[in-house]
């Protein structure tokens, strides 16, 4: 049989992974703080080598709600969760029953000296991202950067966990904190279309090249050694 | 099959939620004390297909693994108690909170909640809800009162016919540790819940609570600018997957038409 159609299939599967991707990304066009995922391939594009997130950032839209934060520049906000640390872009937060900040699936947001508790007055989160209730200073919020973002591993629910050693963390500069603000998804929408017509076309052409693996196996198996009358 | 049919399927679901919170916001735009809602998202579980550090056939480390999302979930929808616009009304019942804080009031022997602030008197001179539920602590209004007078911090006053003065109660006010966790009932009623934590009761003005503001309703908060542009968002965002679900069709049914 012929080596061509196994080549085929790998790219074809390769399509449709592009294509799951492309989907993903799609569906959290609206997700706050998401990022999105780029798949990138070895050099003959018949295999994926691995997934890249893109951490560009996403815009940043007014709420007007005082729990909403968002990050200008580099930088993840610290979220204490069952299963250890994890990290986010998302800054909408909440409020729990002990006034403590949560994000939106109740984890806790970590202050520099651990969960942060609103007092009743007016909340200030201020661009260094220290937190004031009626001016008093409370707690400013753990921020984290890493030398290498792409060590991050997306688990889902907007938290990252990070996969390298603890000398990779380091201190955030240059990011400005806005209260009132929201960072929306960094998915851009023509640019995910053209990729799925791409992927699509792609796909399309695929399928043709081994119906005409098939054609000529077909040829070969039922027509050679027939005598022409 | 392909992941990316129910990414994309998780996508439009999540936008039809958009839609219908901002379309329960819209209704309640002249409704007096309504908060508007929010519907947040979070991305899904990843599937992982490659481990990163994974070693590769050539004796090397993968850089990078292979995870491909499964699409978007609701986070929770999520209620903006930002101040609502005052309408003065010259009704000396309709009393608008400025800054934090919740009536508390009985209805069907329950303790609920409510900002919306435009009360009424029943036959027995209560302090009454449009639906009749009255107002905690229970007040009554005198017979023979002419003109009735509630100040910034809630106390109450009735002046009858001859002008003389009597002082029948204070209003109080009750916030909670998380207003946003409260349970919309229905009829502009909160209920308290395990997440909101338990309330507590304030004279108004004091502890962070807002003021009376008599003569005044506080109108909802929903921005109609605001609404129609998320609004547009959701809808392009809900035709964008769509189109995904079409492709993801259309490269199915290319498969199957391998086999003639």
């Amino acid at each position: 049989m012929e080596f061509g159609i196994y080549q085929l299939i790998d790219a074809s599967l390769v399509q449709q992974q592009r294509f799951d991707n492309i989907s993903n990304n799609l569906a959290n066009s609206n997700t706050n703080g998401f990022k999105k995922d780029i798949l990138t391939f070895d050099q003959e594009l018949s295999t994926v080598s691995g997934t890249a997130t893109d951490f560009g950032p996403g815009p940043i839209i007014h709420t007007g709600n005082e729990l909403d934060v968002a990050l200008e520049g580099q930088g993840f906000i610290t979220v204490q969760t069952p299963a250890g640390t994890r990290y986010t872009r998302d800054g909408a937060f909440r409020l729990n029953k002990d006034r403590n900040l949560v994000t939106q699936s109740g984890h806790i947001v970590l202050g520099k000296n651990g969960p942060i508790t609103i007092g009743e007055g007016n909340l200030t989160i201020d661009k260094q991202g220290q937190v004031l209730s009626d001016n008093q200073l409370i707690d400013s919020l753990a921020l984290a950067d890493f030398d290498n973002p792409q060590l991050l591993r997306k688990e889902g629910l907007s938290l990252y966990v990070y996969t390298g050693g603890t000398e990779g963390i380091i201190s955030v500069e240059d990011t400005s904190i806005q209260q009132r603000y929201l960072e929306k998804s960094n998915v851009g929408a023509t640019e995910e279309m053209i990729k799925m017509i791409e992927a699509f076309r792609t796909f399309e052409s695929i399928q043709k090249a081994i119906q005409s693996i098939d054609e000529a196996t077909s040829k070969m198996v039922n027509d050679s050694g027939l005598l022409q009358s | 099959m392909l992941r990316g049919l129910w990414s994309a399927a998780s996508g439009m679901s999540a936008q039809k939620l958009t839609i219908d919170v901002i379309a329960n916001n819209l209704a309640n735009v002249n409704t007096s004390g309504f908060k508007k809602s929010r519907a947040d998202f979070q991305d899904l579980m990843y599937q992982t297909t490659t481990q990163a550090g994974s070693p590769t056939t050539s004796g090397g480390t993968m850089p990078t693994g292979v995870q491909i999302g499964m699409g978007t979930v609701p986070a929770g929808v999520h209620k903006m108690f930002s101040q609502g616009d005052f309408k003065g009304t010259q009704n000396e019942l309709d009393l608008a909170i400025e800054g934090k804080g919740f009536y508390k009031i009985i209805n069907n022997d329950e303790e609920v909640y409510t900002r919306a602030g435009n009360f009424k008197l029943d036959a027995d001179g209560y302090v009454v809800t449009n639906n009749g539920d009255k107002l905690q602590p229970e007040m009554t209004i005198p017979a023979g009162t002419v003109n009735i007078s509630v100040d910034k911090t809630g106390t109450v006053t009735a002046f009858d016919a001859t002008g003389q003065g009597s002082s029948i109660g204070n209003i109080e006010l009750y916030n909670f540790p998380n207003p946003a966790g409260l349970y919309s009932m229905g009829q502009n009623l909160l209920r308290a819940s395990d997440a909101s934590g338990d309330p507590s009761a304030g004279t108004p003005g004091s502890d962070g609570l807002g003021t009376i503001g008599q003569g005044f309703i506080e109108m909802s908060n929903v921005d109609v600018v605001e609404e129609m542009v998320s609004m547009i968002m959701a809808q392009r965002a809900y035709e964008i997957t769509s189109k995904a679900i079409q492709t993801a069709d259309n490269m199915m049914q290319i498969a199957n038409n391998l086999k003639r």
